[in-house]
This record gives structure tokens, C-alpha cells and sequence, in this order.
């Protein structure tokens, strides 16, 4: 019994960073009165490009996630573009975008043969726990489609 | 939430941010319209989607489809030849019901983007029925769309009933009663109705008395199902006082509630008829093209719906007509995944990037752009 608590709430601080992330970009779309539903496709593109720079050029996490983000904030801006230069109603937008990024990525990642790719991640320090680290890998591979 | 489609015929006219500084090649002037005609608005409408199967093309070219073939893939090869006709009908059943689904309930100022769980819940009820083997093998699949219906629209009540007495925005409600509602799906499939058989998540084949009968010529009798709901809606919607309560709610909200328009109830009963025209669509899924509960039967169908109800202006005829383009994308991007290997997700990139140019034109209908001096 112990055991077990002892892992959920070890386990608990990496299961809760992807939403608080997920949560603080909403919000931040929130506060300048965009309803921004496009959580997903962004968090999508995000895992792909960090795949594929690491893929690609080998390189550590660090690189691979400010290329992640910088992907991401310029998918953004076809969402920004749609709701705020030309007013396009922000539900339709962003499930248009989901749209967008889910064929896209899935596009991209089988393409260039970046799917079911194991990565080191941002866990390379500690080899014990890898099963958690394909996880990223697979987000971007032909799975996406089993998301709602 | 503000709304992006608000009639701006009130709004000053804008100018471009460039301001009042000379400049040397003139600038760009950005002014409402007051009215669009309705010509303009269709061939705007045209145009942004040539423009987005123009890009897609584009992206498919770029993906190893040669450009002699698309043409051949998208049209000759979907609408001329009889199997993919055929399949191209099998898929837009489902579609349809999800496209009226959606388009019902814009028409009451309600963004249902819970189509995804209502149809979980739908598919749900009528496995229930079909595994505890409810009445007599002949009428099990009336029970089975009955199922459906009172499962998926009770789910759909649960949002209406949030918004119309506690205020919730019913666009975060139903998104998110979409992830509950497929983790009751899971729960089911990895529990209790696990197959005994393979002992995979996914319930028992439904046996032959309870799977949707085949037309003659093979045609799905869902068809007939999402016919006959396309017909009821168009007639609820345009010849009905519900219909006229909706448009009335739709166009003046506030003024509807000071006539004593009853405006809680109609839009209670307008996003329960969506919710049942979802479940239904969950119904044809599990009954006629699974045969039994899986994961992922409706994958993908919310969104889908979502963006043919926009496409189609909420009308409920158009609904079913681009529901039917889509199905001809839907059998293209399997074509093109077979002998290209394309994956089924360009699918999604297709409709997305029409949506996109569709929604982006409409700021050149609401908007006239003139280049002065």
C-alpha cells in the first residue's frame, strides 16, 4: 500500500506538467478574450518537430524544445490570423486547427519516418525509467487519431 | 466567449492599422459591408473552396500522389466507379446525422462539440439492448435505436440542463464530457463486455438479427435513416414553430425572451433532438458498420460534423449535401492511403484546410477591401 503512494505521488508531478503547460497557454489566449480550443493540435506539433529535431540532428532536449515551441507558436499564428485579423468564429477555428495539426503532423511524421521512434528525451540521465519516454514518440506517430 | 460571426453591419467602418501617415503606394482600405448579396456570398464561398482543394493538391503532390492521378482519385474514381460509390453512400450516413446534428443545434445559438460523446453514449445504449437481448429478434433494432436514443440524449441533456439553469459555457461542457464519456466506453470494453471470445477490448459481435439490414444493390439502410432524419429536421427547422422559436432566438436572443418567446424550453428541446440525431449516428456506427462496440467508432465524427454544419450554414439539406462531399473525401483518403500510403489522417488535413479558407472568406463577404490613393 505504501509502495503504491509512494509511486502515485512520485509519478504525479510529470502526469500533471503537460496539463498546468496545456492550461497556462489557454489561458494566456483566455485572458485576451480568444477561446482557444486548439490545445491539442499545438501540443501535437509540438511532439513531432521535438522528435524530429532530436531524430535528425541527435541533439539534446533543449533544442529539440525550443524548436517545439517555436513550431508551435507559428502554428498558432494561422489561429491568431483566423480569429483576430479576420474575425472567423473561435470554435469553428479551433477545431478547424486540431484538424489541421492532427493530419499534418500525422502527414509529417510518416513522411519522414519519424513515427513509433524511441527518443532519449528529456529522461536520458536516467536509463531505469525509458518506458515513460517513448510516450513522446508515440504522440506524434499514426495513434493520433485515437484521441477524440 | 465573444463571438467572432456578430453582425458587424453596426460597427464604424475600419481602417487598416497603417494610420493616417502619406504613403507613397497608397494603402489599403478595409470597409464594412453593409449587406453581401447573395451571388457574391456563394462565389466567394466557391472560390475559398477550390482555393483549399487547390492547397490540399498542392500537399498531396507533395506527399508522392501524381497530380494526374488526384483528379482521377477524388472524382472518376469515387463517383463513376460502383464499389466506392457504394462506399461513399456507407459513409455518408453517419455523417449526415452528425452534420444535422450539429447544424440543429447552431440553429438555437448552441455549440454542441459533444457529437463525440453522444455518440459513445448512443452506441452504448443499443449494445445494451443487443447483449441482454431485449425483445423479439425481429424488433431488437427498433429497441436498439430506442437504446441509443435514451442513452445519448440524456448525455446531452446534461450540458443543456448546465447552461440553461447554472450558466456554463456548453462549449467547455460538451468538450469535456467527450473524455468522460469515453472512459465509461473503456471502462465497458476493457470490463464487462470484453469479447469472451478473443479477449480483446471490444464487445461480442452483435448477432445477424441485429445488425442494420443491407438495401437492395447493397446499400446500407442507414441511408434511409439519415434520409429520413434530414427530412424531419428540414421540416423542423424550416416549416415548425420550434423552427421559427430557433431562427428567433438565433438572430435576437434578448428580444426573443422579451416577446415571451419560450426560449429555456425550445432550446432544451432543439439540443435534445441533437443529441438524439448524434446518438443515432453512434447507433448506425455500432449496427451497421462494426457489428459490435469498439474503441474508436466514432473517431474523428464530431469535429466532422461540427465543421459540415458550419459549412452548410446550418441548413439542414445543405448539411446532408456536404456531408456526402465529405463522404467522397472520406473513400478518396482511403483509396489514397492503399495504393499511395498516404496515412487516413490527410483526411482530416483536407477538411480543416477547406474550413479554414471557407471561414477566412467570409471576411472578404462581411468585408469590402479597396485599394486607395
Amino acid at each position: 500500500m505504501l509502495d503504491f503512494i509512494a509511486s502515485w505521488v512520485a509519478s504525479t508531478p510529470s502526469f500533471a506538467v503537460p496539463y498546468v503547460l496545456a492550461a497556462l497557454g489557454l489561458i494566456i489566449s483566455e485572458r485576451s478574450g480568444v477561446l482557444n480550443l486548439t490545445a491539442e493540435g499545438l501540443m501535437l506539433v509540438g511532439a513531432l518537430v521535438a522528435v524530429g529535431v532530436i531524430v535528425s540532428t541527435g541533439s539534446g532536449p533543449l533544442p529539440a524544445m525550443l524548436a517545439a515551441a517555436a513550431a508551435a507558436a507559428a502554428t498558432s499564428g494561422i489561429f491568431a490570423a483566423l480569429t483576430v485579423l479576420l474575425r472567423t468564429n473561435q470554435v469553428i477555428a479551433g477545431l478547424a486547427m486540431v484538424f489541421l495539426c492532427q493530419g499534418a503532423t500525422s502527414l509529417v511524421g510518416t513522411q519522414l519516418d519519424w513515427t513509433n521512434r524511441t527518443v532519449p528525451g528529456c529522461r536520458s540521465s536516467s536509463p531505469d525509467r525509458s518506458p515513460r519516454s517513448p510516450a513522446s514518440a508515440r504522440s506524434c506517430s499514426a495513434t493520433t487519431r485515437s484521441s477524440i | 466567449m465573444t463571438d467572432g460571426t456578430s453582425p458587424t453591419s453596426l460597427d464604424p467602418p475600419v481602417a487598416t492599422p497603417v494610420g493616417d501617415r502619406p504613403r507613397r503606394f497608397g494603402r489599403l482600405l478595409v470597409e464594412v459591408r453593409r449587406e453581401a448579396r447573395f451571388g457574391t456570398q456563394i462565389a466567394t464561398q466557391l472560390a475559398a473552396v477550390l482555393v483549399g482543394l487547390g492547397l490540399s493538391g498542392f500537399i498531396l503532390t507533395l506527399a508522392g500522389v501524381p497530380p494526374r492521378e488526384l483528379v482521377h482519385e477524388f472524382l472518376l474514381g469515387t463517383v463513376l466507379d460502383a464499389r466506392n460509390l457504394r462506399a461513399v453512400l456507407f459513409q455518408a450516413a453517419p455523417l449526415i446525422l452528425v452534420g444535422l446534428s450539429a447544424a440543429l443545434a447552431f440553429k438555437a445559438r448552441f455549440w454542441n462539440i459533444g457529437i463525440d460523446g453522444q455518440m459513445i453514449l448512443g452506441g452504448i445504449g443499443a449494445t445494451a439492448v443487443s447483449l441482454s437481448r431485449v425483445g423479439p429478434d425481429d424488433g431488437r433494432l427498433i429497441l436498439m435505436a430506442l437504446g441509443a436514443i435514451v442513452f445519448g440524449t440524456a448525455w446531452s441533456l446534461v450540458p443543456a440542463l448546465l447552461r440553461l439553469r447554472l450558466g456554463i459555457s456548453e462549449i467547455i461542457s460538451t468538450l469535456l464530457l467527450n473524455y468522460v464519456a469515453y472512459q465509461i466506453l473503456l471502462q465497458l470494453l476493457f470490463g464487462v463486455w470484453k469479447d469472451p471470445e478473443d479477449n480483446l477490448p471490444h464487445s461480442p459481435k452483435f448477432p445477424p438479427s441485429d445488425l442494420l439490414p443491407a438495401l437492395p444493390d447493397d446499400i446500407s439502410s442507414a441511408l434511409l435513416v439519415a434520409v429520413g432524419v434530414t427530412v424531419l429536421v428540414a421540416y423542423v427547422t424550416g416549416r415548425s414553430k420550434l423552427g421559427y422559436y430557433m431562427r428567433f432566438i438565433s438572430d435576437r436572443p434578448s428580444m426573443a425572451r422579451a416577446v415571451g418567446i419560450p426560449v429555456t424550453g425550445a432550446v432544451l428541446l432543439t439540443v435534445v433532438m441533437s443529441g438524439c440525431i448524434a446518438s443515432l449516428a453512434g447507433f448506425v456506427l455500432v449496427a451497421g458498420q462494426e457489428g459490435r462496440l469498439t474503441q474508436s467508432y466514432f473517431t474523428g465524427f464530431g469535429v466532422s460534423g461540427v465543421l459540415i454544419g458550419f459549412l452548410a450554414r446550418s441548413h439542414p439539406v445543405a448539411a446532408a449535401v456536404v456531408a456526402v462531399l465529405m463522404a467522397v473525401l472520406f473513400v478518396s483518403g482511403q483509396n489514397l492511403q492503399v495504393f499511395y500510403s498516404v496515412p487516413q489522417a490527410m483526411v482530416q488535413l483536407i477538411q480543416a484546410i477547406i474550413v479554414i479558407c471557407v471561414a477566412g472568406s467570409e471576411f472578404l463577404v462581411r468585408h469590402r477591401l479597396r485599394w486607395i490613393d
